[in-house]
């Protein structure tokens, strides 16, 4: 399987977000839990189901990535845009809306 | 400009109110997402790529500056300090917090503003002239019917779960630059042979996946019949229109799968039973909305004014602004001035706050505290004086707000894309910002001059390229972003949809496709001939020739 | 399914025919009130109306009252279905049924019938409405009362704010003349 974390955005805020290994939700694709494992990639998506019930995020899903020097990219232009913000100017891009 | 009455600010007000119980139940989890999203799209709000999206409506494109500052201070206080000016007169703001989007709500109310019917499926913010009010070819200023369609289409208690969204666009003017014939209804200010002023009717027309050329169904409406006539349309759409098929729904659809004169037929038979009923227009209410679009005490001057004609002298740079930026004013010594939203390499559409309050000033000062939201998502002062003109431009250049490229190649219009937009397979903002790059020497724009290039990250077009002179569609082709390029096509009284060219270009050639194209009209047309009528007289062949030649 | 009138959650006396009923109408005693729907009506005609009990007409979203109006004096409630809260054709056929038609019966609003629609239902002529469980009759009444202006002028007979108050004010008066 090829490599996946999950993505979602924060209920309240909107912002981005990925799901780490303690189970938070990082503004942070490289703090991301990403996994080849196919049982663990569903593992991660009832924990995800379960913040949706909880009302921490909504519409999460998993996305593909590549891992590059110990870097997490996802593969698409879509997510790669949605990691760090619209590529239109500088000053656009990503800052974390939540520590 | 329109003001509220005490009804008016109850309206927005309880809908503040209403919305924020519904946010709070959406947080306390009492609302699912799913039964939350229908709630919040009807308050305009959206879930985007990076974060929700408000889309706040603009009527009919009239902004006064206390309206405008409001807008500049929720973008700094709310947002991450701009918003986006859309093709549908409304702006866009992109990083709301849902917990906060109640009390951003409450401070448009306080300035008479709202989000209501940016979204869903109901009928839109009704669209107007950019030029309403100020233009010579006006019959008469069509903000005071889209005020009053507005009223009538709020909250609508029937129409608001119709098959798809609605859109309404009014003129007033033959030169038609509010696109009526791409929207669900376009309303034309006619006057008929007894000198009566009334409105052609326009059905059916539209963009996204199926583009469509509205056809007339009534030549002339007497002007008290307006409500009844379009709650006659909407009714039969709202039986009839097709709810089982998403891209089928829009009434472009109902009407051609019915005929024209099959619909046409429905509507009338309709109107006859609710004509002369309650939705009448009394000619005093007419009057009285009239009033509030009254044009403002404009001195008495002369046509020439020597200190503006001695700075178009001398100074080449406001010449050149002038040329391209200001247009004829009804009233003598006046002029209209267009603020363009698309500086070189600037993302178009897009204000900062800074850029919004001097632009209320402006206004404040120069234009009677007025300022207009173009669909071509630029801003205009509708009402200069001649003599203030070079202290208007000389304060726009300081904010890189002077760019003189109004209805020139650069002036592009461009969606969200995928930098913002969760439905886009490509982005269109870059490929907008490289295109005004390549063409940023001003005197080579004024040499080409009028070219409408616009440009939409998908299928649905809200970057209008179906009526682009030269249109520009992004699609995905497995994962890579390609543009397709149309055209020919045009969103004025000619109005056409645009041919496609031959095979899409990836995202490094699609700015050389575009250069080419401009090489082959440069090369053939004959003296002051216009873009679409070189396309006309010599056809696609050539164009695509030069294209594809290399390859 | 809890049944919503006059602002009370109230007790539902009215019946569904079964759909496989056949002509023994389901066994349904002659006195009960009966909603049957369209294909029932245009079936069994002539032996619901020998029946003793009250007669509902229960249409789909695609099913126009146009189809009916001629039949309206047989009955005594109308059920507008909302298959989905998305599908508004029935806010069509519920002005059409109070304002055109004329029908003076109990308008039923069924199917997916939201809190957030009621606003909208009830000036469109429905006056009771099956609703799902969860929400209570106050919570409903809250939705009500959450807007005290409209626009728009509809058979419910209340003055619209804006360009249409006066001209609804004065078409009134003509109507009463």
């Amino acid at each position: 399987m090829p490599l996946k974390a999950i993505t979602a955005n924060r209920l309240r805020e909107g912002d981005v977000v990925y799901l780490t290994e303690s189970g938070l939700w990082s503004n942070w694709l490289n703090q991301a839990c990403a996994s080849e494992d196919e049982t663990v990639q569903q593992d991660l998506l009832q924990r995800a189901e379960a913040d949706v019930a909880a009302r921490k995020i909504v519409a999460p899903y998993l996305i593909d990535l590549i891992e590059v020097d110990g870097i997490l990219q996802p593969l698409s232009t879509r997510e790669n845009i949605r990691a760090a913000g619209p590529t239109v100017r500088a000053d656009y891009r990503n800052v974390p809306l939540v520590a | 400009m329109y003001r509220y009455d005490e009804f008016d600010h109850a309206f927005v007000q309880q809908r503040v109110a209403q919305f924020r119980g519904q946010v709070e139940r959406r947080l306390a989890g009492e609302l699912s997402e799913d039964e939350f999203k229908p709630l919040r799209l009807m308050n305009g709000l959206y879930l985007q790529l990076h974060a929700y999206m408000l889309r706040v409506a603009v009527p009919y494109g009239t902004l006064s500056s206390k309206q405008m500052r409001r807008l500049a201070r929720i973008a700094r206080d709310y947002d991450r300090g701009y918003g986006h000016f859309t093709t549908r007169q409304n702006i866009q703001y992109n990083w709301p917090k849902l917990a906060e989007v109640p009390d951003l709500l409450a401070e448009l109310a306080e300035v008479e503003m709202h989000a209501i019917q940016t979204s869903g499926n109901c009928i839109r913010n009704v669209t107007a002239d950019h030029f309403a009010g100020a233009s010579a070819d006006e019959i008469e200023d069509p903000r005071i019917y889209a005020e009053i369609i507005r009223q009538w289409s709020s909250l609508h208690p029937e129409f608001s779960f119709l098959p798809r969204k609605f859109k309404i666009a009014v003129t007033g003017a033959p030169n038609d630059r509010a696109a009526v014939r791409f929207h669900d209804i376009g309303l034309q200010i006619r006057r008929n042979e007894a000198g009566e002023v009334g409105f052609e009717v326009i059905v059916g027309g539209g963009q996204g996946r199926t583009p469509v050329i509205g056809v007339t169904i009534r030549k002339f409406l007497p002007k008290a019949h307006l409500l009844s006539y379009l709650e006659a349309i909407l009714r039969v759409y709202n039986q009839l229109g097709r709810r089982d098929n998403l891209y089928k729904a829009r009434i472009k659809i109902l009407v051609q799968q019915t005929g024209a004169e099959v619909f046409t037929r429905l509507v009338e038979e309709e109107w006859d039973a609710l004509k002369n009923g309650a939705l009448t227009l009394p000619a005093e209410e007419i009057e009285r909305i009239e009033t509030y679009f009254a044009p403002p005490a404009f001195e008495t001057l002369p046509a020439v004014n020597p200190a503006f004609e001695a700075r178009r002298f001398e100074d080449r740079d406001f010449a050149r602004w002038v040329r391209s930026n200001v247009s004829a004013h009804k009233a003598d010594g006046y002029a209209i001035a267009s603020i363009s939203l698309k500086p070189e390499g600037g993302a178009p559409g897009d204000a900062t706050a800074e850029q919004m309050e001097v632009v209320a000033e402006l206004a404040e000062i120069y234009s009677f505290d007025e300022i207009l939201i173009s669909h071509e998502q630029n801003l205009v002062l509708p009402h200069v004086k001649l003599s203030d003109l070079p202290a208007v431009w000389d304060k726009l250049v300081k904010h890189e707000l002077a760019t003189p490229n109004i209805g020139l190649l650069t002036d592009m219009i461009a969606c969200p894309g995928l930098d913002y937009c969760n439905l886009a397979n490509a982005r269109s903002i870059p490929v907008a910002q490289r295109i005004s790059q390549r063409f940023s020497d001003l005197n080579r724009q004024h040499e080409i001059g009028d070219l409408k290039i616009k440009i939409s990250g998908c299928i649905n077009a809200c970057g209008h390229h179906h009526v682009g002179h030269i249109g520009i569609l992004g699609v995905d082709k497995k994962g890579e972003e390609f543009y397709q390029i149309t055209l020919g096509g045009s969103a004025d009284e000619n109005a056409a949809v645009g041919k496609i060219v031959g095979p899409a270009f990836s995202y490094d050639d699609v700015v050389d496709a575009i250069d080419s194209i401009v090489a082959t009209y440069l090369d053939r047309r004959q003296e002051d001939e216009k873009f679409n009528d070189t396309y006309a007289r010599i056809g696609i062949a050539p164009f695509k020739e030069k294209l594809y030649a290399a390859a | 399914m809890p049944l919503l009138k006059n602002g009370q959650i109230i007790e539902d006396t009215w019946s569904n025919l079964p759909e496989s009923a056949n002509d023994d109408q389901g066994g349904a005693a002659l006195d009960v009130d009966l909603i049957v729907s369209l294909e029932q009506w245009q079936s069994d005609r002539d032996a619901l109306l020998k029946r003793n009990g009250r007669l509902g007409l229960r249409l789909r979203s695609d099913q126009p009252p146009a189809e009916i109006v001629a039949d309206l004096e047989h009955f005594d409630l109308i059920a507008l279905d909302f298959p989905k809260f998305s599908d508004g054709r029935a806010y069509s056929y519920a002005r059409l049924l109070r304002e055109r038609h004329g029908f003076r019966g109990e308008l039923r609003a069924v199917g997916n019938v939201l809190r957030d629609q009621l606003f909208f239902m009830l000036r469109c002529g429905f006056d009771s409405f099956e609703v799902a469980g969860e929400d209570s009759a106050e919570a409903w009444r809250g939705a009500v009362a959450e807007m005290s202006v409209w626009y728009q002028p509809t058979g419910d007979g209340r003055r619209p704010s804006g360009v249409l108050g006066g001209a609804f004010g004065r078409s009134r008066a003509v109507a009463a003349e």
